[in-house]
């Protein structure tokens, strides 16, 4: 993985100091398999640094961006690459402290302390993910305020209070203006070094797509990020809403095309039907015209 | 039904100027680019493949002397015979240079080519154009253009090379013009200046006779070229210069009304009949019309002319301008159709999101649903089977919103942005099923004339609010007193009010014998303020929320701070207005 950021050109300096980082604290053997794998590299080195560099400080950061700029890529990527344990907790209305915590619970008869991920989290020295962060209530979270600032403690009333393990970090997530998310107060923020997430370029677009399907035509690697570009853009104006700007959706349509679906029906699943407006639909077929022919069959956009 | 109809026909249409628009930018790679051309089918569907020409076009040559070449043509008299030999040439080099980063180009051209061959594009009439662009697309699908040699030669230099730059295109362009054509610079506009001094002549003598006419206080025909938009012709014009604004047009307010006994009929011929019957109206005067506003009366319409005032002619007059008003305000909506679309959508989620979020639900402790394994020792111990947690659903509570438009003279130079304003917040709040009432409110000889465009129930007549039209005074405070006057007889338990306003309360009557202003009318500046604050605050004290979305100029800022505390919203920028109007609402709403 470190040769990874040497290749996106992150300074050897950062990555020293990761190594020594990780030299510095070791994982328990069982918790060896917390350690993610992540499908996708991210690629952006201005985000890399700028990420390396605070969690190297003891600062918790704040990924915010819409919808695939990479957010869950990278607090994956960057757990790998401290080589910490990952505790994944998503955010929802109802989350509150007993679900970050702990909560008491019944055993053998008895009432004991059951762990929740933030303290298993602080206890192990792990990567703390707080997925879509502003889908909780504010006042539920205050619970969190002495963990993420600089006290470093978790105290349970009535039970424990202990201090973070020293290599705990905390990567929060969100996606402002998402339906079912609220503004962040102010508390919370200020707890966080907050990365803005840029979508993707279309150079790291071209390698994402280039890793995903090492098989696919440079012609037609070129047609797909031009028009996902081209998506962009037009959003970007406000001539479209951001519904059909969405990566996932065109992996997941070059996917179908791999398995012989024809191009344009893909795209129609993978993007266009993303929007639910005819007008909008028609706007997103023309940009999907002017790039991809009718009836483009797979052997034409794969090699072999 | 009409009415709604021409409003969607007129839309299809924006759709496809919006679509052809789309397709250049999408080229160009530049949404700013204003095309000068755009082309659409017989149907009046956008062209694919000759848009994007357009667009990539402008991104690929320079735009800038493009559009001068363009210009230059255009003093002849045939221009559009040259436009169009040059977009052949054009569409050629574009091509080439565009297939290298869209390998699709090439189908694309190839259907656009058969089309143009087998007729469905239409061609114009004159042969020669048609010859060669018959020629032309002839060779682009590898067939051999059976055509006259001259033809020929012509398509040759015409078809540009693709390294050729914007300069090169010009000066070949310019050579095929002398070489084959007879170019007439200048007999174009030379026609243009013939018609122009005509027009000025015109104008000229039309100034004088207004002149004369103004003082006979005669003719509304006159008036309405002048933009005047005043009830009547009077002695007494008040002007009102519009800082940046080139024309320096004049509003022209009459502040000086005649007292007459057909008051309220000379009412109703302005704005409609009264959807209250005498009796009713005076009642309602007598509970609303008190203090500061003691003297004023109330007109309460739909905007609707019944058969009587209709033979009048000023009441067919003014039906006349109103419509041309909603003409204007309808055209001005869909020629930004996209964008105001995009703000309904936007501010339609902004309103579903957060009443999603903040009336989310609450967890009751029961006897049933999810086990609660803090509550479990209990059961065991203590015989308490309640160790289960259960969801409760919040109610929303009934939310009723009224939104009342300012629509004094003041506002006559946005009355098109304000009706879409009004219209997209109305349509928003409809599609999340929050009953929307829609009222504007402005003075006239006494009278503060309230019309409603569409109330709680009529979900499918936002249309309506398009009718809006700016005329007279305003008196602020009363429009707001008879706002919440109207919406405590409604049963919902949270009523918001959002006013669209200027915050410039202005009703003066004057004296027409001296001029002078008797004091208990005057309803300008701080009194006017300190009474719209007051009616204000009274609203919020009974329970209703009021915000105001403020349309006025800089100067006005302090007033709008005055009468609505930190409940108002400016929007700089429209692209940004669903996104400011989404917030305030939302904070209104998590409040309620």
């Amino acid at each position: 993985m470190l040769e990874f950021l040497r290749k996106e050109g992150i300074s050897e300096n950062l990555i020293m100091e990761i190594e020594k980082f990780r030299k510095f604290y070791k994982v328990e053997p069982n918790l060896q398999y917390r350690i993610p794998q992540p499908k996708y590299s991210y690629y952006g080195r201005d985000v890399w640094e700028q990420a390396i560099t605070a969690l190297l400080c003891g600062e918790n950061i704040l990924l915010v961006g819409s919808k695939a700029t990479g957010k869950n890529v990278l607090a994956e990527n960057l757990a790998l690459v401290f080589g910490r344990p990952k505790w994944d907790i998503s955010f929802h209305m109802n989350t509150d402290s007993s679900t970050l915590i702990g909560t008491d619970t019944f055993e053998n008869g008895q009432v004991v302390f059951r762990e929740g991920p933030i303290y298993e989290c602080a206890k192990w020295g792990g990567f703390g993910v707080l997925d879509e962060i502003n889908m909780a209530k504010n006042d539920s979270m205050s619970v969190l305020h002495a963990t993420l600032d600089y006290r470093r403690i978790i105290d349970v009333p009535g039970y424990d209070k202990i201090a973070l393990h020293d290599a705990v970090r905390f990567i929060a997530t969100m996606n402002y203006g998402y339906a079912g998310t609220r503004e962040l107060n102010e508390a919370l923020t200020s707890r966080f070094m907050v990365i803005n997430m840029p979508s993707i370029s279309s150079g790291n677009l071209r390698k994402l797509l280039l890793k995903e399907f090492p098989n696919i035509n440079q012609e037609y690697l070129e047609q797909f990020t031009g028009l996902f570009r081209d998506l962009k853009l037009k959003s970007d104006n406000s001539e479209i809403s951001t519904k059909s700007v969405d990566l996932r959706g065109l992996i997941s349509a070059i996917n179908l095309m791999d398995k012989d679906l024809e191009a344009k029906k893909a795209l129609n699943m993978g993007i266009t039907n993303k929007s639910f407006d005819d007008f909008e639909r028609k706007l997103i077929q023309d940009v999907i015209d002017l790039r991809i022919p009718d009836k483009l069959e797979r052997n034409e956009i794969f090699k072999d | 039904m009409k009415e709604m109809k021409f409003l969607r026909t007129d839309m299809t249409q924006a759709n496809e100027k919006k679509r052809a628009l789309n397709i250049i930018w999408n080229g160009a790679e530049d949404y700013s680019f204003q095309s000068e051309f755009a082309v659409y089918d017989e149907n009046g569907k956008a062209g694919l493949y000759i848009n994007y020409i357009i667009g990539a076009a402008y991104k690929y040559y320079d735009g800038e002397i493009l559009k001068d070449f363009f210009n230059y043509l255009r003093t002849d008299s045939d221009h559009e015979f040259y436009e169009q030999l040059t977009w052949i040439g054009l569409e050629n080099s574009t091509y080439h240079k565009g297939i290298k980063e869209r390998p699709v180009l090439k189908k694309l051209r190839e259907n656009y080519s058969k089309k143009v061959l087998s007729g469905e594009i239409t061609l114009f009439e004159r042969a020669i154009l048609n010859e060669i662009k018959l020629a032309h697309y002839k060779r682009v699908l590898g067939e051999k253009p059976r055509t006259e040699a001259r033809i020929l030669d012509i398509l040759n230099e015409l078809e540009f090379d693709e390294h050729m730059d914007t300069q090169q295109i010009i000066v070949r362009m310019n050579e095929i013009i002398k070489k084959y054509f007879k170019f007439r610079a200048g007999s174009y506009e030379f026609q243009l200046d013939n018609h122009k001094e005509k027009k000025k002549a015109d104008t000229e003598e039309f100034y004088e006779e207004k002149k004369e006419n103004a003082e006979e206080d005669s003719g509304y025909s006159l008036m309405k070229d002048l933009i005047v938009e005043s009830a009547e012709t009077t002695r007494d014009f008040y002007f009102e210069q519009v800082e940046n604004k080139k024309n320096d047009n004049l509003i022209i307010r009459k502040l000086n009304f005649k007292k007459a006994k057909t008051d309220r009929n000379y009412i109703e011929k302005y704005y409609g009949v009264s959807i209250l019957p005498e009796h009713k109206i005076s009642s309602l005067e007598k509970s609303i019309c008190v203090g500061n506003h003691k003297k004023a009366q109330l007109h309460i319409t739909r905007g609707e002319f019944d058969a009587a005032t209709l033979n009048d002619v000023d009441a067919a007059y003014n039906k006349k301008v109103a419509n041309e008003q909603k003409e204007s305000n309808i055209k001005y909506y869909n020629d930004n159709y996209a964008r105001n679309n995009n703000s309904i959508k936007n501010l339609t989620n902004k309103i579903r999101n957060t009443m999603m979020v903040n009336f989310d639900s609450d967890f009751v402790r029961s006897d049933y649903g999810k086990i609660d394994a803090t509550k479990v020792w209990r059961s065991i111990h203590i015989n308490d089977s309640k160790i289960f947690s259960r969801e409760m659903k919040n109610d929303i509570g009934n939310i009723t919103v009224d939104i009342l438009l300012d629509c004094s003279a003041s506002q006559y130079e946005r009355q098109e942005i304000i009706a879409a304003q009004g219209y997209i917040i109305a349509e928003s709040l409809t599609r999340c099923q929050i009953p929307v009432k829609v009222y504007s409110f402005c003075s006239l000889r006494g009278y503060t004339i309230i019309n409603i465009f569409r109330d709680y129930e009529e979900t499918d007549k936002n249309e309506r609010i398009f009718s809006y039209r700016a005329s007279g005074c305003n008196r602020d405070g009363l429009a707001i007193r008879t706002s919440l006057y109207m919406m405590e007889k409604e049963q919902s338990e949270n009523k918001i009010l959002i006013v669209l306003s200027d915050c410039k309360p202005n009703d003066i009557e004057t004296n027409p014998g001296t001029g002078i202003i008797p004091k208990q009318t005057e309803y300008s500046g701080i009194r006017g303020v300190n009474d719209t604050a007051y009616e204000v605050k009274k609203g919020i004290m009974n329970g209703s929320t009021i915000m105001c979305v403020f349309t006025g100029e800089d100067e006005d800022l302090p007033s709008a701070k005055k009468i609505y505390g930190h409940n108002f919203v400016r929007i700089s920028y429209l692209e940004r207005f669903a996104d400011i109007v989404g917030v305030m609402l939302q904070n209104q709403l998590k409040n309620l």
